[in-house]
């Protein structure tokens, strides 16, 4: 479980150089609305990856749980 | 279990953010050079906010006092949101203030009320009706913001700030359900249900906490104000942080838990003391208290409701989601702690 969270974590941070990388050959709709004057859209953009990243891992912490306490019950069907 | 609700909430606040901080304020009127008037002729610059003034079709101006119009002498566009306006303001205006009004083509009647102020109390000026100007038709209103002065565009902290006291109450109202069936029932499953709801309640008191400081700073000019709402709800969230800390200090399960019930009960009545009731009694900065309106009444209109009541209940979802997680993580621990005991 830890080394898969490990391997999450390297995958975001190796992600987000692609950022610098995605402005050499950006596509039409980016250069319409992310790069737009005030490129506000770009500030929406982060705040909702924050939120859905955030989303995504209590949606993790979820599952961890429900399995923590399946085995629980499995080892001590009284608790 | 269903899950479906989780989805709702993130759903809900993915929307809020995409619309909330996309959607445009309103043009409005923010700065004019003039703000006393005497009679005689007068040039002000107006500094204004979202518009789109064009020297080919030239907005109307004119001043309005008790419901007598002055207009313009001359309009001319300096940029595409500032303008200079000519009057001749003549004797016998009725009123002390007036509202300056100008009028786009494009972006229809824009109003900054009490612009001006003007001395002497006359009874009142020959009505001169302004030249009819050509007014494109608006079919379909434009979805947007009102321009609020003050709050300018940190009116969108209303979908993420004023959510975290909602969510913060609804926890501290689970936690004190729970608290009262341990009470009941002695079962300590009820008081991981009170500790996991208290837990993440105080961390959504604290981030209200700390986004309302921050936009106390941009709107009143100070992080913190000696305000009956503002303290209220510092002492609200050290009351509860209380509540951890007597927890803490009682090594037995039980009792612990028991001494917890009974003082959560006492929190959540101060809790609606300090956060509901104190601030409406007293006169206040903050919205919806005392002497002050509150957004409910004319600040908080229709377009802002449509954004901020699913803010609200995304918030809530999402505490809720956060206090689950909690509970079950601290039901775990305590088995597994009783597991290692046996």
């Amino acid at each position: 479980m830890r080394t898969m969270r490990k391997h999450a974590i390297a995958t975001f941070v190796a992600l987000i150089p692609l950022g610098t990388f995605a402005s050499s050959t950006a596509p039409s709709w980016m250069a319409d609305t992310l790069y737009s004057s005030g490129k506000m859209t770009a500030v929406i953009v982060v705040v909702a990856v924050v939120l859905g990243g955030i989303a995504l891992w209590m949606a993790a912490l979820d599952r961890r749980l429900t399995r923590m306490e399946r085995d629980m019950k499995h080892r001590d069907p009284q608790a | 279990m269903s899950h479906w609700w989780k989805a709702l909430g993130v759903v809900l606040l993915l929307g809020v953010v995409l619309v909330g901080l996309r959607t445009p304020l309103s043009p409005a009127l923010v700065h004019v050079s003039e703000d006393k008037l005497a009679p005689g002729p007068v040039t002000i610059e107006v500094l204004a906010y979202n518009t789109h003034f064009s020297a080919k079709a030239p907005p109307q101006a004119w001043i309005e006092n008790d419901g007598q119009r002055v207009c313009t002498d001359a309009v001319e566009v300096l940029a595409d949101n500032s303008l200079k306006l000519s009057f001749s303001v003549p004797a016998g205006l009725r009123k002390d203030l007036s509202h300056l009004v100008v009028h786009d083509p494009k972006a229809g009647a824009i109003t900054l009320y009490d612009a001006f102020w003007t001395g002497a109390k006359g009874n009142g000026i020959a009505d001169a009706p302004c030249p009819s100007m050509n007014v494109q038709a608006n079919t379909v209103e434009p979805f947007r913001f009102p321009h609020r002065s003050l709050l300018n565009e940190s009116v969108r902290n209303l979908f993420f700030h004023v959510p975290m006291w909602f969510a913060m109450m609804v926890l501290m109202t689970i936690s004190v359900v729970h608290s009262v069936r341990y009470l009941r029932s002695n079962d300590l499953v009820q008081d991981d249900g009170a500790l996991g709801a208290a837990y993440v309640g105080l961390l959504f008191a604290v981030l209200g906490l700390v986004t309302g400081s921050i936009w106390a700073r941009v709107t009143w000019g100070a992080w913190w104000t000696s305000d009956t709402k503002l303290n209220g709800a510092a002492v609200t969230t050290l009351i509860y942080c209380a509540y951890l800390v007597l927890r803490g200090s009682v090594p037995d399960e039980r009792k612990a838990a028991r001494l917890a019930a009974v003082y959560n009960i006492f929190a959540y009545v101060l809790m609606v003391v300090f956060l509901m009731i104190l601030p409406r009694l007293s006169d206040s900065l903050h919205p919806g208290n005392g002497g002050n309106p509150a957004f409910s009444q004319y600040d908080l209109d229709e377009r802002l409701r449509l954004v901020f009541y699913p803010a609200v209940l995304g918030w809530i979802l999402l505490a809720t989601w956060a206090y689950t997680l909690a509970r079950r993580a601290r039901r775990l621990q305590t088995l597994m702690h009783h597991a290692h005991d046996a």
